[in-house]
């Protein structure tokens, strides 16, 4: 046991906090837990034979949400700020889009269908922490 | 390019099998004129970024193994 904690010394004084840092994941939180799926609804919810500005302007204020209180929380929260981070480009755009002259029908439900997909994927990695 | 998607979605990995199936639907969409071309390139470019998304969730999700372990390890030691 004690030359195991020796080895787990040296490797931690040999390689630096900067890469423990890196080794440590972020832990269970309500919060993001209750946030990632709220993204989930969201998007489940979006109907593309209504107006998608304020359906998708829905998804990205729940991102955003998420964001801030990740960033908030601290330093070990960058694998979620990393995961969500693709998720608010994909509906950046969407939005951008829609704000300017709205895409097709076919567009929305293609876009539709990949944010589900990812809100999906983003919801099993943020429930499924220790 | 169509031949390639097809042969992809029945891929043994389940990830690359649902991007396949994506894109396809994208570039059939995009051939019968539904898409305009920048919709159709920013659809592609969300591919990417759901790559991108899935590795990072992966990552998460090894690095969350490896604390259960290490718990799992320090409970019976």
């Amino acid at each position: 046991m004690k030359k195991i904690l020796l080895i787990g010394l040296i490797t931690v004084s040999v390689s630096g906090c900067s890469t423990v840092k890196g080794w440590i994941p972020s832990f269970w939180d309500d919060n993001q837990s209750a946030k990632i799926i709220d993204i989930r609804k969201a998007a489940e919810d979006i109907d593309c034979k209504q107006p998608q500005l304020p359906q998708v302007k829905k998804v990205q204020d729940q991102i955003v949400w998420f964001q801030l209180y990740s960033e908030s929380k601290g330093w070990r929260q960058q694998d979620v700020l990393k995961i969500v981070s693709p998720m608010k480009e994909t509906v950046d755009d969407w939005a951008k889009r829609s704000a300017d002259k709205e895409g097709s029908v076919t567009y929305c439900e293609l876009k539709k269908k990949t944010v589900q997909g990812q809100a999906k994927r983003a919801a099993e990695a943020v429930l499924g922490r220790f | 390019m169509f031949e390639q998607l097809q042969q992809l979605t029945g891929a043994s990995d389940p990830a690359v099998a649902a991007r396949a199936e994506m894109a396809l639907q994208i570039a059939e969409a995009y051939s019968r004129q539904e898409l305009s071309e920048s919709e159709y390139k920013e659809l592609m470019l969300d591919l990417v970024r759901t790559d991108k998304l899935d590795e990072e969730c992966s990552d998460l999700e090894a690095k969350t193994m490896l604390v259960t372990a290490v718990y799992a390890v320090a409970q019976v030691v």
